[in-house]
């Protein structure tokens, strides 16, 4: 399997980009935008705003909708957030590119921290090996 | 069509929604109101205490609390000591409402005929403005 990073929205601050996977002998997919398709359309279209806000204020200072997870284990990994969902990214400084990694709905009130453990583990390798 | 077309096609369609307006215009004043603090030095606490409310209603407000009112707006914006302004654009024209530097956010309400009196003072009314 191989991943690429293309990009969905080109701001005026920094670029928005989602991971795709592409098959052999099948289309290519995209967990974020195939999980953000599943979803109401008033949820579709506040991630939309937040991904063009993004896009043109650069990263927002806003914590509540774009929340940088700091700690030893993880480095430029970001969580939006925009009720009820969830989406995980990790910022690509050289390129101004946020990439959005995988999206989930928030089922709990506080994500285990082995969740984002996974994801940052999972989705860092990947960038590294194709950045 | 690749990603980035699929995405920016419902995005054109979706940006003349009200929910996508209003989650972006949510997402520009929350973030107005960060920079603000941030040149001020003044903390989310401090803010809610000049303002008189309980700092879960700050907290709230960075959520994307919906319902803000044009009272609220202005009780924040008379907090922060700074002008608010609303703009409305049909291309040609563009109204803007300044709130006098006098105005007590207490005694205040935008209400239309206060609007109308205001742009009224100001020699700005048109009939085709309604508040």
């Amino acid at each position: 399997m191989i991943y690429e990073i293309e990009t969905i929205h080109e701001g005026s601050k920094i670029n928005i980009g989602v991971l795709k996977k592409i098959r052999v002998s099948k289309k290519e997919d995209c967990q974020v935008l195939d999980f953000l398709k599943g979803r109401p359309d008033k949820e579709y279209k506040k991630v939309e705003a937040l991904i063009t806000m993004i896009g043109d204020h650069g990263l927002i200072r806003n914590r509540q909708k774009l929340l940088e997870l700091k700690g030893k284990n993880f480095e430029h990994f970001y969580e939006l957030k925009s009720k009820p969902l969830r989406i995980f990214a990790i910022y690509l400084e050289e390129k101004r590119q946020l990439v959005l990694l995988e999206a989930l709905l928030k089922k709990a009130r506080k994500l285990p921290v082995n969740v984002y453990k996974r994801i940052y583990k999972k989705y860092r390798r990947i960038l590294n090996d194709i950045t | 069509m690749t990603l980035h077309e699929e995405f920016q096609k419902r995005l054109e369609k979706d940006k003349k929604t009200v929910e996508y307006q209003i989650e972006r215009l949510l997402l520009e004043i929350n973030e107005n109101i960060l920079k603000i603090l941030e040149e001020k030095s003044m903390t989310k606490k401090d803010f809610a205490k000049r303002m008189g409310v309980s700092p879960a209603y700050i907290t709230k407000l960075l959520n994307g609390q919906p319902n803000l009112t044009l009272k609220s707006l202005l009780k924040i914006a008379l907090t922060l000591d700074v002008k608010l302004s609303v703009e409305i654009k049909d291309y040609a024209k563009i109204y803007e409402i300044e709130i006098p530097s006098d105005t007590r956010y207490r005694k205040a309400t935008l209400s239309s005929k206060k609007v109308r009196k205001v742009l009224e003072r100001e020699g700005t009314y048109s009939e085709g403005f309604a508040a």
